[in-house]
């Protein structure tokens, strides 16, 4: 799903434009930010699964849910990328990003006499952001929403790359198959603990 | 339609209390058949720690495009399709249930918890009733239950908990530094913080190993087989009889009646979408405090025409989701770091007690909780300042370390209007009309949450808190404890089941989940419902060993 040169769904400037816009929700600093964590392949990854005709009888809806839900080993990206299909969750995505393309450079034209939203400075980007952000747009909330899911979210899915987004938060990431050694935090190594852990013997 | 070798009992539902009745009753030599509307994961399929996956994408949950539910506030408001978010808040669907990615805390109910009405009552607007049973009924049932779930917890370490005759049978988990906070400021305070009893091992039992601390545990499943789900305790145990067959994917549309107004088994849709029947002598239903109301009353027929087992028109009302308790969210100066470690470890119930001159009756508990580790639902938090830019990132680098989010459980009293029916306008993708949800919280439910909120927010305070958020009660959302759907009574005229959790219409058709809960404690209620099946169960042995259930 991070196959990001061939087939892509998006034009050329589609692609640059929402990248540019993802990179002002989390931008980089001494920290990596959403341009570093590729957070526009995993957009991309969504965008991507092409559709079924959800006017579909329920036999074959139930033939698509059972196929996602009877996965071993966690879901697998092909599972996924079938129930993305059968919600249309893919072109419904599509248009609006499309749409918010569009929008963004319109704002931006508003704006800033003429320009596109590439062609604006980190300032005007997000002075375009915050009209859209204020006025409660759906499309930015969805930008929003995927920008942080790619930048914090297990980098399986394409985004976060090098886990870039959780050395940002001194987060190790998922512990499993290690698990956590006491103390967890500081407040459990400091805090006295007047119940004392035994080992029982399983007798009442 | 295929139909299938009769078995002794179908159950409906492979969740908490649904493998209860499957372990209990092959144990004792009948033949069982578990239909369950999900998939049969194993210890292997939780091992991704993969927020995206797991909450974000329905991986547990019914999704809102296939089974939606709806939801509206009253009568006269038009009901509107459940949110992807809201959905979430409803159980798992897969072998094991909701026991898959709950937290696990796991109480008895207080000795009050079954007297509401004589304590407290009557109460305008409520449906409140004493239970049928007493917690003297129950208390065999909870030890039973804590010893072969497998619970882990200090007994008496809590000056309020019930009588109990026998300690869990591990130790309560290592504390967590939401714990440690809490306790700093409840001591302050004079309050009794104890350790919270979870269903969660510690160490080595039954053949399970103890938890490895790992986080990412509520919301998400088990890959080392700690957490002591259905799925881990109690399946392999019916399953070792040889005389339990689990089918998973089959979605139960209807009850089936013989000629005599019985019983007689379930249809359903198999994994390939095609209807079979499983004949069987005795339905037990388990599928949750929404779905068990939903089948009964898809279940119609010329004998029953309001639904099955509805003679007292009482399936479906009474629905209790808790008090809509607030999550607080609240920073420290030092890291707490709350992706490690299971979610609770230690809880106050010095607010449980009842007492009126607090402006509402009844009480609940408050539990801070690891977040476990999921960094994108805290930067989808409206806590940031702003939604996005370098002043987010700079408050998710400053929270993420630092942050517990607590909640508050509060009783919800019983209102007879707030209901689970069948929606006369949408149905899920089997064609089947969904469950619609009324839901208003009672004024006491509401006062009761606040009150929780505020007590949680000076406790916090005296910890040291950096920052604390108190939100609303939050009224519009759809809880994961379902409860009162079916309550029990001695009276068929105003309860569904018996004191045994037999229909009074049905004699062979019983109901092992949470629709039977008369009033529904300030108490997470798994315990509870696999007590009370485990309760049940005894029962239907006790009587089938007479000849008086299975002919
Ligand atoms: C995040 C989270 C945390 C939680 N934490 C706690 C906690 O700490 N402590 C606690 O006590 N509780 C907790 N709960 C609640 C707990 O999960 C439920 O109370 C419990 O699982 C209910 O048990 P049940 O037997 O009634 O139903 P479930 O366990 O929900 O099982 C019902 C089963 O029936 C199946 N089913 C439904 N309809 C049909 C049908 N028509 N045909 C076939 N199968 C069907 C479902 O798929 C499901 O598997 C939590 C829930 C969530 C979501
Ligand atoms: S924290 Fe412990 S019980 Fe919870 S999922 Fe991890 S290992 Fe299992």
């Amino acid at each position: 799903m991070s196959d990001t040169d061939s087939g892509s769904v998006l034009s050329d400037h589609e692609r640059a434009t929402i990248e540019a816009a993802a990179a002002r929700i989390v931008p980089s600093d001494e920290g990596a930010g959403a341009s570093e964590a590729g957070v526009i392949d995993y957009i991309e990854g969504l965008l991507a699964a092409d559709d079924v005709d959800t006017d579909i009888s329920p036999r074959e809806k139930k033939e698509y849910a059972n196929f996602i839900l009877g996965g071993m080993g966690g879901r697998t990206e092909e599972q996924q990328a079938t129930l993305f299909k059968l919600h249309g969750t893919g072109s419904r995505h599509l248009q609006a990003y499309r749409d918010g393309v569009v929008e963004l450079d319109r704002v931006a034209a508003e704006l800033a006499s003429g320009k596109d939203f590439r062609g604006l400075d980190d300032a005007g980007r997000d002075q375009v952001l915050t009209v859209l952000d204020e006025r409660k747009d759906a499309f930015f909330t969805l930008l929003l929403t995927h920008t942080m899911e790619g930048f914090y979210g297990h980098p399986r899915h394409g985004g976060n790359k090098d886990r870039v987004g959780w050395r940002v938060l001194d987060y190790p990431g998922p512990s499993f198959p290690h698990g956590n050694e006491k103390p967890y935090g500081w407040y459990d190594a400091n805090e006295p603990d007047e119940f004392v852990q035994e080992k029982k013997d399983g007798s009442s | 339609m295929a139909e299938h070798e009769t078995v002794d009992v179908c159950i409906v539902g492979g969740g908490a209390s649904g493998l209860v009745a499957a372990k209990e009753l092959t144990e004792a030599g009948m033949t069982v058949c578990v239909l369950e509307r999900g998939p049969w994961y194993k210890r292997e399929d939780f091992a991704l720690g993969d927020e995206l996956m797991y909450r974000r994408r329905n991986f547990f949950w019914p999704t809102v495009e296939l089974e939606p539910r709806t939801w509206r506030p009253d009568a006269d408001t038009p009901a509107e399709v459940l949110s992807t978010k809201t959905q979430t808040f409803s159980n798992a669907m897969c072998v094991g249930g909701g026991t898959i990615h709950y937290s696990g805390l796991s109480w008895r109910f207080h000795e009050s918890d079954f007297r509401v009405k004589s304590e407290d009552g009557p109460v305008a607007g409520t449906t409140i009733e004493d239970w049928p049973i007493s917690y003297d009924d129950m208390e065999p049932f909870y030890e039973k239950a804590e010893w072969t779930v497998g619970i882990s917890g200090q007994g008496w370490s809590s000056p309020f908990d019930p009588p109990r005759k026998r300690d869990y049978p591990v130790g309560p988990a290592a504390r967590n530094s939401p714990g440690a906070a809490l306790e700093r400021g409840a001591r302050k305070l004079g309050l009794h913080p104890f350790p919270t009893p979870l269903a969660i091992l510690t160490g080595d039992y039954d053949g399970r190993p103890g938890c490895i601390g790992k986080g990412m545990c509520s919301a998400y499943g088990c890959p080392v087989g700690a957490k002591s789900s259905t799925l881990e305790s109690l399946l392999p145990k019916a399953l070792a009889t040889g005389r339990l067959e689990i089918r998973p994917l089959c979605l139960a549309r209807e009850i089936t009646l013989d000629r005599n107004g019985k019983a007689s088994g379930v249809t359903y849709f198999n994994g390939e979408g095609e209807e079979e029947h499983q004949p069987a002598r005795l339905v037990v239903m388990a599928a949750g405090g929404v779905e068990t109301a939903r089948l009964l009353l898809l279940s119609e027929s010329a004998r029953f025409p309001q639904g099955l087992a509805n003679r007292s028109g009482l399936v479906g009302k009474n629905l209790m989701f808790h008090s809509p308790g607030v999550t607080l969210v609240v920073t420290f100066p030092e890291p707490l770091d709350g992706h490690k470690g299971t979610s609770s470890t230690r809880v106050l119930h010095d607010f449980y007690k009842s007492d009126s001159s607090r402006g509402f009756i009844r009480g609940g508990f408050m539990h801070p909780r690891a977040h476990g580790g999921d960094p994108i639902e805290l930067a989808l938090r409206p806590i940031h300042g702003k939604r996005w830019g370098k002043e987010h990132k700079d408050s998710m680098r400053e929270t993420w370390r630092h942050y517990l989010h607590s909640h508050c459980t509060g009783e919800s009293l019983p209102v007879e209007s707030n209901a689970v029916d069948l929606d006369p306008d949408l149905t899920d993708c089997y064609g089947l009309p969904v469950a619609r949800i009324t839901y208003t919280s009672h004024e006491n439910d509401v006062r009761l949450a606040t009150y929780l909120g505020e007590r949680s927010r000076e406790i916090y305070e005296a910890a040291g808190a950096t920052r604390i958020i108190v939100p609303k009660p939050e009224t519009r959302k759809l809880h994961n404890h379902q409860m009162g759907s079916a309550r029990m009574g001695n009276d068929p005229g105003s309860s569904v089941v018996d004191k045994w959790c037999r229909s009074h219409d049905v004699s062979n058709l019983f109901i092992v989940d949470a629709s039977v809960f008369v009033t529904s404690a300030g108490l997470n209620p798994t315990l509870t419902i696999e007590a009370n099946a485990f309760r049940v169960c005894d029962y239907m042995v006790t009587e089938a060993r007479k000849g008086n259930l299975i002919h």
